[in-house]
């Protein structure tokens, strides 16, 4: 019964389903692994092995795999905590399975092994690059290979233990609360403001002569993590065995204590969900499209994937106009000084930056993706109701581009301001990026209209996974390198960079243009076929 | 009210609607009854526009459900078995959702959502996001949505289910209301007992096919409407 609870829990985290019969192309689940696996390592070997080369030549290479340590156990016990409530506690199966002959012990472990299969997952994304990093850069394969290996089985046991009795307390917390995402919107955001934190004095202090005494005493007060580097770097058996100690000691008093009131916490939730107070108000009417809209509003802040996952890329582009109002006039003083005064050069070099960094970011942002089947189960409801289909794909279009234009906007001011454009560049500047927003916005919504998921479960499924998503993401990022990629190759001996600018604008409204007429006539045809 | 001529829906081989004709008059509460699988379901999705057919004319009111659906979904409301409503949405919001999409204006949803969220005892409740809501409160919401617009006519798959004592008596006494005052309703059911007392004419189907349809007592004659159903299911069967 174990091993059938906890093959159905891992299948259940990778979210796939039984095919529902229809002819289709379906990518198998190995493959989709391995995929984002190789994606992943892919992305952090750049930064281990910069870490490596400075850690090897300083021979402190037992700082490098306590950074690693510290690295796997953040990410490790971010996911946990974000996990725990829902894989744990708020499963919709909780009644289902207490109604039958299973013990409550064995629901629990099977979702904690699962959880720890996860973790296994995310932590070989990271061990796998840094191993290969640090064996690059120090040219051989020591003991560290096998004292990473075992410490690496029972490393994740700690952060399991943490995240589930942390996961617990956050869940009673949650149900209390009234806005239960915001709460969880500003705990996000603190462990990834850590993330980027750590990770940005760490590449500073290497930065800044590979000075890494400071790295080693901040490790040294993180006394776990100081036993992971120096129990793997030199073998330290006793370390080794304090770590593994406590991870098996921690993960069972946390197992004992949660199974202890695991029966009554996952059956009371209805009960403790906190109530709002209904109080009549005076009603406002609103046109058809402005509720379409308000609606489409009112499930992003509802649906915690969908609203982290963008909301992420609205508040990076703020995040980046901050930084040029505080460091972009001196930066770009810099550069012209390094080019030795070629400021017409470094004007359009620094527009075009500018530009491919907001179209680069809304390359990241998939609302109108994902917004098709994240209608999923009510459509038939929506489509029963008296709606024009077009009033209906135009409100998704048009929340989609409401979102991030105003942020966008704002990069583009700040870079015209700060970096002083001409008339023509600052017109290209605020433009071009608005164009791309638009044409990826008619990207995502004729794929999602053509490929839509609407037999999910879990937002995270459209959100992350579905192939709408995927297609806007990288077909926009194709041609934002298409576009730049044609500029040095071709366009650069040729015309001017901000008329190469003009032109990619024009274009993309041109095929921003061409996808409406598409979607409007073949993708509405489309959504009234959807469900049937 | 609503007329469905030869309605045929077929899904690959499978013929699930064969050459359905049924018309609802004004004033008529139809009810619609058959087997799991029978083709109930297909039916009433087509008569809303939600499923297209393969032949077949569906009219509300003299107009098309194929060629002109919205002025149709104007005139009738749809309660599914299963409300999938938009959970994101509290209930109020919901509600005043659905008061812009079909154009009922501010003087009169006020006073509307007020009646109706107070007959089915929902009114404390209408802050709570739609999710928190059990299956017979979304049932409740759905009615109320339904109720807003004051449709002439009524389209509901399996509308007791989920509903306590209080609020169904409520929802019947308020579907012969609307009928009296020149409305129709055209239901499907399992519960034959209320199919018995509350309708005026009934329609039997099987296997995608009408057996048997008219008022009552020319459907069911002396005996109850169970005996009648199940002898039928048995004559086709033999």
């Amino acid at each position: 019964m174990l091993r059938q609870l906890t093959l159905i829990n891992i299948k259940g985290l990778i979210g796939r389903k039984a095919s529902n019969g229809k002819k289709k192309f379906r990518m198998p689940t190995w493959l989709v692994v391995v995929l984002i696996g190789v994606l992943l390592v892919a992305s952090f070997f750049t930064m281990f092995y910069e870490f490596a080369k400075s850690f090897y030549s300083a021979a402190m290479g037992w700082m490098y795999f306590s950074i690693l340590g510290t690295m796997t156990f953040g990410f490790m016990l971010m996911t946990n905590i974000a996990m725990a409530e829902g894989q744990l506690f708020e499963s919709k199966y909780n009644d289902m399975l207490l109604s039958m002959p299973i013990k409550s012990h064995h629901i629990l472990l099977s979702r904690l092994i699962a959880m720890l299969m996860y973790d296994y997952f995310i932590q070989a994304t990271m061990l796998i690059p840094a191993l290969a990093a640090w064996i690059m850069a120090s040219g051989k394969i020591g003991a560290f290979f096998v004292n990473t290996l075992v410490v690496s089985i029972f490393w994740p046991l700690l952060t399991l233990a943490i995240g589930a009795i942390v996961g617990f307390g956050l869940y009673r917390v949650f149900a209390r609360s009234t806005h239960k995402n915001l709460l969880k919107i500003i705990m996000t955001f603190g462990m990834i403001g850590l993330y980027y934190y750590f990770t940005f004095k760490m590449e500073m202090a290497m930065a800044e002569g590979g000075d890494l005494a400071p790295i080693g005493n901040a490790l040294g007060k993180l006394k776990f993590t100081e036993w992971y580097g120096k129990g793997i770097m030199h073998t330290n058996v006793k370390y080794m065995l304090l770590i593994i100690g406590i991870a098996v000691a921690s993960i069972a008093l946390v197992f004992v204590i949660v199974n202890r009131f695991y029966i009554k916490a996952i059956t009371i939730n209805g009960v403790v969900v906190a109530k709002r107070t209904y109080k009549e108000k005076p009603v406002r009417e609103r046109s058809v499209m402005a509720a379409l809209w308000s609606r489409e509003l009112k499930r992003f802040g509802a649906y915690f994937t969908y609203l982290i996952n963008n909301l992420m890329g609205i508040i990076m582009v703020l995040a980046f106009a901050v930084f040029m109002i505080i460091k972009g006039g001196s930066l770009f003083k810099e550069l012209v000084d390094l080019t030795q005064g070629e400021r017409e050069l470094v004007t359009g070099l620094v527009a075009g930056g500018g530009m491919a960094a907001g179209c680069f970011m809304c390359c990241t942002f998939g609302v109108s993706g994902s917004s098709i089947s994240l209608e999923g189960p009510c459509l038939d409801h929506l489509k029963s109701l008296p709606i024009r289909t077009r009033d209906i794909i135009n409100s998704k279009l048009l929340f989609h581009y409401s979102l991030m234009a105003p942020a966008i906007l704002i990069l583009s001011v700040v870079f015209c301001v700060v970096c002083r454009f001409d008339w023509k560049l600052a017109a290209c500047c605020i433009l071009l990026p608005q164009a791309f927003l638009i044409f990826s916005d008619m990207l995502g919504m004729l794929v999602g209209l053509f490929y839509p998921k609407l037999n999910w479960t879990n937002e995270a499924e459209v959100v992350k996974r579905s192939m709408a998503v995927m297609v806007q993401m990288f077909g926009s990022m194709a041609v934002l390198g298409i576009g730049i990629a044609a500029y040095f190759l071709f366009a650069a001996e040729h015309i001017q960079m901000d008329t190469y600018y003009m032109i990619s604008t024009a274009a993309l409204f041109v095929l921003a243009a061409i996808l409406y007429y598409v979607i409007m006539h073949f993708g509405a045809r489309k959504y009234e076929k959807l469900g049937g | 009210m609503l007329k469905i001529e030869h309605l045929t829906k077929k899904y690959g081989a499978k013929v699930a609607v064969d050459d359905l004709s049924l018309e609802i008059k004004p004033g008529e509460i139809y009810g619609f009854i058959g087997h799991n699988g029978a083709g109930k379901t297909t039916t009433i999705r087509c008569a809303c526009g939600l499923l297209d057919f393969d032949e077949g004319e569906i009219t509300i009111n003299g107009r098309s459900i194929r060629e002109d659906p919205l002025a149709c979904k104007m005139d009738f409301a749809y309660i599914p078995d299963n409300p999938v409503l938009f959970d994101f949405l509290s209930g109020i919001d919901y509600l005043n959702f659905i008061g812009d999409v079909y154009k009922v204006e501010k003087s009169v949803r006020e006073e509307r959502i007020r009646r109706y969220s107070d007959t089915f005892e929902i009114t404390s409740n209408l802050a709570q996001p739609i999710s928190s809501y059990s299956h017979g409160m979304k049932q409740k919401l759905a009615i109320v949505a339904a109720m807003l617009h004051e449709p002439k006519l009524f389209v509901l798959d399996e509308p007791f289910v989920g509903l306590d004592p209080i609020a169904a008596f409520q929802f019947k006494s308020m579907m012969r209301e609307l009928c009296d005052k020149g409305g129709a309703v055209f239901f499907s059911t399992h519960v034959l007992d209320v199919a018995e007392k509350l309708c005026d004419k009934i329609a039997i189907i099987k296997n995608g096919k009408l057996i048997k349809a008219g008022t009552m007592d020319e459907v069911k004659g002396d005996v109850s409407l169970e005996e009648t159903f199940l002898e039928l299911e048995r004559e086709k069967d033999a």
